[in-house]
């Protein structure tokens, strides 16, 4: 039954998950006694799921020439369209919302960017839950894709390990008389993955059901949490009531989306060496040690200040940075409740433009996290650290084995392409949002928040608060589109648009 | 003895040479029937052409009644594979193997050339024995050639001596009285080419070459004696990344006087497995003959290069480009021993011989009596041999002075326990006692009558 469902064409299958998905919130309003939010939940889910049925008898018999790339292109078409069918029950429980609106809610969610154009208050717990589990839903298709879809394509990070040029396959050798088919790829991954991420879920949620969070609250956390969307419920996450304890469990699974190392049950050739010797988690907490002691020290630094606040709000103030740094770099958005201490305590303002920054570093490849990733950041710096010993010994080798120096050249030359085309859709999305209309402050954060899928900068990266509900239709959509472009990588898209596909 | 020695490369000749010199019958097996042919031609051996690790092969070389196996191809697992053979078809006593791969060698894979394993008795690895070597050059810079004995307790130096020598044209008997708590031996002498060990009347002259046997402890004043100054190697330039310079790195970064090497290698391949192989030294890629390359590598602020490539010619080159460039000590390996007498007139400080060193560690196995060490001075002209005195021996028991030793013997030290002592006519060997003897080759037959193998040796 499941082989033969994996045979289906992907998107058909992503609508069928879509559907069965709306059942979650549906249930749970059922639950709450909400039964008209229940009813139009599971309406939608049936009307999902007949289409799906439909449009898998009527795929059923469907060969693509070229598998590895129909699944590529199948992914780039599932963010297409997908956020339509989520939009479905948001746009039934939410009658007078507009098409822009519910559709931009659903590319925000599904690509774990986690923007939301309505205001908190104004949502039902249930559709809270819905935005909660299509960025839940969202994090796991990323996830998969990046082993399942990405990677046999050198993609999505695996091109700098590998060295080789991103968008193919392995060479093809003699003894290869067989690949294995993607579609076999995408169940066994499927079944590695799914029941790690949903028991982490699950963890999550029950830790922060025992510190006192309400059901709802801690489950929508959970979620936002190891899908890196930082979707929140009515309350900001802040707001939650479980403290420093409950942060410091959120923490933790930060870990998911800093490296895939941390992900059990997935065998990786680089399982070998040990986690903490691991280079993305390394540079991670390095990253986040700098920029927190630099946050935290700078209070000493800036004379006059330090006399203005009692220095019992120090380790408040230290915990608030760390959290919060580590929340962006991994593309969460969730702001600690200390955040506020720490920039009152300090006395010198917020610091949103360094956030900015940290998520377009990114967490680890392979993760439900965005940004560049840290490991072709490492790549980078690796290839530096060569090239200022280049200069002393100019004809000096490098150390470190074949990987590392794979890793330093062909992985470098590809992080660093990586890295243009990244700045270059900043650089396009933000021309298009002054176009737009929007002041250039507010569009920089908006185009780095939205390609980066950390939407939470919005509210924190700026100087003042930006608020989507307030943007045009147009800026909306071209948000959306750049979240799908930052969520899927430039790379990908081009891999998928580019060469090799016409001229074959 | 009948001994086969399969594989003629520099290795395999050498040693047939020298033990066909020593009146052995030797069968040498090698593929080329060239080589073994211009073996037979030129030394008294027996030749067999064909696969050494082949059955057939060494039936026809004589296994059946041979004595000793030395398996020196340039292969390490025909070389393996031919020991397990000789032990398990034709029930060879003495196996020895020649094995290149470090990675056999790992303590930690001991049981691999044991009597269950592989059946090799004793293992030779020329590259880690010339790493130990060039390692022992640069410890006693100002000396030709060095090697320890006794458990490093005791050292052999080469010593070239100067116009400024403080202690030329001064008998040694005198010598010895002037400087009596040195516990040092002069024990050869080479003057104008020819090797000889000096009688206590003899002077040392101006060029002459001498080799000292002194206790570890004693080796700065001896050389201090002899007019030479120790200097500590700080930056050392290795050229040359395989299997030698890439040990002898290893060795120079595990040593705690945190000393600076850079090694040059023209193979790239070879240069990335030695630059993952090592943690700060820092390998370059080119060629060594380069001298922009040497300059990269700050030879003319290095204390000491060492040329290790395969090339002779590129070697002695290199020494000669650094020594111009300004580094004040220069070690080349050299195989071809013809080119020996051009280390002077090309001013290079010190030669490593990996053939010397090699053949004098099968020596060693292939001695009678309890020998536990053999060092071949100069072109075999010469033997430093280490042996253990056993109660059979006619040395057991008697005055150093009451011993008729040839006259091309002398004892270079005698340790008793874990003591190293100068030999005085007055001491008296007792068996047990470790004894080190220099030795004419023409009196190295004697010096094994005097150490007397005992019957129940075999």
């Amino acid at each position: 039954m499941l082989a033969r469902l994996a045979e289906l064409p992907l998107l058909v299958v992503l609508l069928g998950l879509s559907g069965a998905i709306a059942l979650v919130p549906a249930l749970y309003a059922l639950g709450a006694n909400d039964h008209g939010h229940a009813r139009d939940f599971f309406y939608s889910a049936l009307i999902l799921l007949v289409l799906t049925v439909m449009l898998g008898i009527a795929t059923a018999a469907y060969t693509p020439r070229d598998p590895a790339r129909s699944h590529l292109a199948a992914l780039v078409l599932a963010y297409a369209v997908l956020p339509f069918a989520l939009a479905l029950p948001l746009a039934d429980a939410l009658p007078d919302t507009t098409l822009t609106n519910a559709w931009f809610e659903m590319v925000s969610a599904l690509t774990t960017t986690g923007a939301s154009t309505y205001a908190p208050e104004r949502l039902a717990d249930a559709v809270h839950l819905w935005r909660a589990t299509v960025g839940w839903f969202g994090g796991f298709l990323i996830l998969l894709a990046a082993y399942a879809i990405l990677a046999p394509l050198n993609l999505g990070g695996t091109e700098v390990s590998s060295g080789r040029p991103p968008g193919r396959g392995g060479v093809g050798t003699a003894q290869i008389t067989r690949t294995a088919d993607p579609g076999q790829r995408l169940t066994r991954f499927a079944l590695m993955l799914f029941p790690a991420y949903t028991s982490l879920t699950l963890l999550l949620w029950c830790g922060l059901l025992i510190l006192g969070e309400t059901g709802i609250d801690a489950l929508i956390h959970a979620m936002g949490t190891l899908s890196t969307s930082g979707i929140t419920g009515r309350s900001a996450f802040q707001a939650s009531g479980t403290g420093v304890p409950g942060e410091v469990l959120v923490f933790l699974c930060f870990a998911f989306a800093l490296t895939r190392r941390a992900f059990p049950g997935i065998r990786l050739a680089e399982n070998r060496r040990p986690l903490l010797q691991d280079p993305e988690l390394r540079l991670a907490a390095l990253i986040i040690l700098a920029v927190t002691l630099v946050l935290f020290l700078r209070h000493w630094f800036i004379a006059g200040q330090s006399d203005a606040t009692p220095p019992g709000n120090a380790m408040p103030a230290f915990w608030g940075i760390l959290f919060t740094v580590t929340s962006f770099l991994t593309t969460t958005g969730y702001v600690s409740a200390d955040w506020e201490t720490a920039s009152l305590w300090s006395g010198v303002g917020t610091h949103g433009l360094i956030l900015l920054g940290l998520a377009i570093i990114g967490g680890g490849t392979a993760t439900a996290a965005g940004g560049v990733k840290l490991l072709r950041v490492y790549a980078l710096l690796r290839h530096g650290e060569r090239e200022l010993e280049k200069i002393i010994h100019p004809s000096s080798i490098g150390r470190g084995g074949a990987e590392a120096r794979r890793l330093r050249r062909e992985g470098a030359q590809f992080a660093w392409v990586f890295f243009m085309l990244f700045a270059t859709s900043i650089a396009a999305v933000l021309a298009l949002l002054l176009l737009a209309g929007i002041e250039f402050e507010p569009a920089l954060v908006l185009a780095v928040a939205t390609l980066t899928t950390t939407g939470q900068l919005a509210d924190i990266g700026a100087a003042q608060p930006i608020l989507y509900e307030d943007l045009t239709g147009a800026v909306k959509v071209i948000l959306g589109i750049a979240m799908v472009v930052g969520r899927l990588e430039t790379l990908a898209l081009l891999a998928l648009v580019l060469p090799g596909r016409s001229r074959r | 003895m009948k001994v086969i020695i399969c594989g003629a490369g520099q290795v395999g000749w050498q040693i047939a040479r020298h033990l066909s010199g020593e009146k052995n019958d030797v069968t040498l097996v090698d593929v080329n029937a060239d080589l073994v042919r211009r073996a037979t031609d030129t030394l008294d051996v027996q030749g067999v052409v064909g696969f050494a690790s082949h059955p057939d092969v060494l039936a026809k070389a004589g296994a059946r009644d041979a004595d000793m196996l030395i398996a020196a191809t340039h292969s390490d697992e025909v070389n393996m594979v031919t020991c397990q053979v000789a032990h398990t078809v034709f029930n060879i006593t003495r196996k020895i193997a020649r094995i290149r791969a470090q990675n056999y060698l790992d303590p930690l894979y001991g049981n691999l050339t044991n009597q269950d394993g592989l059946a090799i008795d004793v293992v030779i690895s020329p590259e880690r024995e010339v790493a130990e070597a060039a390692l022992q050059r640069l410890a006693a810079p100002a000396s030709f050639d060095t090697e320890s004995f006794m458990g490093g307790r005791a050292q052999l130096l080469g010593i070239q001596l100067d116009e400024d020598c403080p202690v030329l044209n001064t008998p040694l008997r005198q010598l010895n009285e002037l400087f009596s708590t040195l516990r040092a031996i002069v024990v050869g002498i080479r003057r104008e080419d020819r090797l000889f060990a000096p009688d206590p009347g003899d002077q040392l002259l101006a060029d002459d070459q001498i080799y000292v046997f002194t206790h570890f402890e004693d080796i700065n004043r001896a050389l201090e004696i002899f007019g030479k100054k120790t200097r500590k190697q700080e930056r050392v330039v290795i050229v040359g990344g395989g299997n030698v310079g890439l040990a002898v790195a290893r060795a120079l970064e595990a040593r705690t006087d945190r000393i600076r090497a850079k090694i040059i290698e023209k193979h790239r391949a070879t240069a990335e497995v030695a630059a993952d192989a090592l943690e700060r030294t820092i390998v370059l890629n080119g060629d060594g003959m380069d001298s922009d390359l040497l300059m990269e590598a700050s030879v003319d602020r290095a204390d000491a290069i060492l040329a290790v490539t395969d090339d002779d010619k590129t070697n002695l080159l290199v020494a000669v480009r650094a020594k111009q460039a300004g580094c004040p000590m220069t070690i080349a390996l050299v195989n071809d021993p013809t080119l020996a007498p051009l280390m002077a007139p090309l001013d290079i400080d010190a030669y490593i011989n990996p053939r010397a060193t090699t053949v004098s560690s099968i020596l060693r196995h292939i001695r009678h009596g309890r020998v536990r060490a053999v060092y071949s001075i100069g072109d075999a002209e010469a033997e430093m041999i280490e042996a253990q005195v056993l109660s059979t021996s006619p040395l057991a028991g008697r005055l150093v002075r009451d011993i008729e030793f040839p006259e091309g013997v002398l004892v270079g030290a005698v340790m008793k326990g874990e003591k190293v002592m100068k030999p005085t006519g007055d001491l008296r060997i007792e068996p047990g006692d470790v004894i080190a003897l220099f030795a004419m080759a023409k009196d190295v037959p004697e010096v094994e009558r005097l150490l007397q193998v005992s019957i129940d040796f075999f």
